[in-house]
């Protein structure tokens, strides 16, 4: 988050506490190693994310997740802020 | 609007890499990718969406090149430059590396999914992935009938198409990625993103954060 200019960054948090959780459960799931993370987007920014009472019976234990607390799962957890390239970005040079 | 990335082929590239035992430069490739496309274009099924023209050293499209060399810039295929007698140049030659076969291994969920598709470049690099690209060459000069005009790659002229996968119009199979797998290879295959989407993980296996 630190690196996310600051006017961006209040947006970001601001529409993240307004989260609808039914939104979030219709949304599919990423593929593969991504399987537990769910896609959202605010703006130009790709956000990862899971809702902690769907996620905790499907993949807590294979990806033996510690941020869930079972007596606690109305929460949705943020693991990734990234912004997206509005074009495909050639490859850096090394 | 943003551009979409034909990821498809980058899968297939390192797919063969990973299959074979052998480095590869960008010709000798391209051989073994025309082989497959050709394959498949027979059974009416889309693997790589390389649009196949014929070039001095056969079958080739500019794209195999520029994604090769991505690849490996990235990390996800070693390579070295050799200088090759007969283009007179330099040539990249491209090897499979751990990062290879690692993010191979993360969509195998798509691989199997595609089976029918994966099966017959199997078949391909099992069949001729042993060969040298002279002997590749050789034996793709020695067809009598291939791609959309099915004659002999010497009878099509300079430069001109030779296969186009995208031209089959109701293809039985076609390796697309559907959106959901389309966003995880993007985050994938990008380098910087997959290393943030590790730390993520390890993040809650940690049980690391920070409540807004």
């Amino acid at each position: 988050m630190k690196t996310i200019p600051r006017s961006d960054r209040e947006d970001i948090i601001l529409n993240l506490k307004r989260i609808d959780k039914e939104d979030i459960k219709r949304r599919p799931y990423l593929k593969g190693e991504l399987k537990p993370f769910k896609k959202y987007r605010i703006g130009d920014y790709r956000i990862l994310l899971s809702y902690c009472a769907e996620c905790y019976n499907k993949y807590r234990e294979e990806f033996n997740c510690n941020i869930c607390n079972k007596n606690s799962l109305e929460q949705i957890v943020v693991h990734l802020i990234d912004k997206r390239p509005k074009m495909y970005r050639k490859m850096k040079r090394k | 609007m943003e551009k979409r990335v034909n990821y498809e082929d980058l899968i297939i590239d390192l797919y063969i890499f990973n299959k074979l035992e052998r480095k590869s430069a960008n010709m000798s490739t391209a051989k073994l990718l025309f082989l497959f496309e050709e394959e498949l274009y027979n059974k009416n099924m889309i693997g790589a969406h390389y649009k196949m023209k014929r070039h001095t050293w056969g079958p080739y499209n500019q794209k195999i090149g520029t994604n090769l060399k991505n690849l490996a810039l990235n990390g996800y295929l070693k390579y070295i430059e050799n200088y090759y007698d007969k283009a007179e140049k330099d040539v990249k030659i491209y090897r499979k590396n751990k990062i290879t076969t690692k993010f191979l291994k993360s969509i195998d969920e798509l691989i199997q999914e595609y089976s029918v598709i994966f099966t017959v470049l199997d078949d391909i690099i099992y069949e001729y992935g042993d060969l040298k690209a002279e002997e590749l060459k050789d034996h793709l000069y020695s067809l009598e009938s291939v791609g959309v005009a099915y004659k002999r790659i010497e009878a099509y002229k300079l430069y001109s198409i030779i296969l186009d996968p995208d031209s089959l119009r109701n293809p039985k199979v076609n390796f697309y990625l559907d959106e959901d797998w389309y966003d995880t290879i993007e985050i994938m295959i990008n380098p910087d993103m997959f290393h943030k989407i590790r730390e993520a993980i390890v993040s809650t296996q940690y049980g690391k954060f920070k409540q807004l």
